[in-house]
């Protein structure tokens, strides 16, 4: 085996494409930190808002107001779920599915999409979620690209606004259909 | 156990290019696809913007995002088959006309891919059967299996094409 240790040693990226990819990374850090800086400056704008809420509520006839109207008490933050979410189901289907549920308490409000990895795979589940405090978040998600029958795997969920993951149950797909 | 440090985006390309352009290689047995898995894999890193513990943390997404970015690359719709040339197969059945590292390197791509990542991931990478049992999201045990019966296979396909 000391010929394997060696054999990818001359297989090195280019030095063309080692540069292309720090400019795109560099391009989408710039896009990312300018996303996490728009709550703050809503933050600087408050102040100004405030003025003109007040401003608008003075001015306008009580009998337009609508009662049930609430000011939000918070802007969105970031996302935390427990690190334990339970993995209530994993139920093969027919067609090489597999359809599994997770539930797991949030414990800090906020939002973001998450990002479910099957095996070997990575899938998105392609939906925003708000989270709450104390509320309980439950994911039910149909795996199209299940691994085969027999085939042991892990399950992980991410949530792209932290970046955090929780490590799941390793787990037998049971049955796989045709 | 290496010091985890905070690093800019592009320390972090700079530091783990080889590891990801090797193992983006080894999976997909093609430079063309193995430059485009590394700008994937470094995009999706700066986009996730992840938190870690440690640098072999670092080190363990990096490689898992590399696999699971080679293995959609490998099946995208658009993907072209593979030349001769791309994947350097010996064309008379045998390794003489390749050199020792080449030879290799074209054993371990006939190989099937759970035999093949195990022991790049063991070998190549230097990974303990925990992290590698880590990163293909299977058990220590099932690694030790892949990486007897690989390195079986990988004995036999040398000792016949030689």
């Amino acid at each position: 085996m000391k010929e394997l240790k060696t054999a990818y040693r001359d297989i090195t990226p280019s030095r063309a494409l080692i540069d292309s990819t720090k400019r795109s990374v560099r391009l989408a850090s710039d896009a990312r930190e300018k996303r996490s800086f728009a709550p703050l400056q809503l933050l600087k704008l408050a102040p100004a808002l405030c003025v003109l809420v007040l401003a608008a509520t003075l001015v306008l006839p009580r009998s337009n107001a609508d009662p049930s109207a609430t000011v939000p008490t918070h802007l969105p933050s970031l996302a935390r779920m427990t690190h334990d979410p339970v993995f209530e189901d994993m139920t093969a289907l027919s067609g090489g599915s597999v359809f599994l549920k997770a539930e797991g308490t949030v414990t800090e409000a906020g939002q973001g999409s998450l990002l479910i990895e099957l095996g070997s795979v990575t899938d998105s589940l392609g939906v925003e979620i708000s989270y709450l405090p104390g509320e309980t978040l439950r994911i039910t998600h149909l795996w199209e690209d299940a691994p085969s029958e027999g085939e042991e795997c892990s399950f992980w969920l991410y949530a792209d606004s932290v970046g955090e993951s929780w490590s799941g149950y390793d787990f037998f797909v049971i049955e796989k259909g045709e | 156990m290496p010091e985890y440090i905070e690093l800019t985006a592009d320390q972090v390309v700079e530091k783990y290019a080889d590891t990801v352009y090797r193992l983006a290689y080894a999976k997909t047995l093609s430079r063309h696809d193995a430059d485009d898995v590394f700008q994937e894999v470094f995009l999706r890193y700066v986009r996730k913007a992840p938190s870690f513990e440690s640098e072999e943390h670092r080190k363990a997404w990096l490689i898992r995002v590399t696999l699971n970015c080679a293995k959609n690359a490998l099946t995208h719709p658009s993907r072209t088959e593979l030349s001769i040339e791309d994947t350097e197969l010996p064309t008379d059945g045998g390794y003489d006309g390749l050199d020792e590292a080449e030879a290799v390197r074209t054993a371990m791509g006939s190989l099937p891919e759970k035999y093949r990542d195990a022991l790049y991931l063991f070998y190549c990478e230097e990974l303990s059967v925990a992290e590698v049992a880590k990163a293909l999201g299977t058990t220590q045990g099932n690694v030790k299996v892949r990486l007897n019966r690989g390195r079986e296979m990988l004995k036999g396909l040398l000792e016949k094409g030689a």
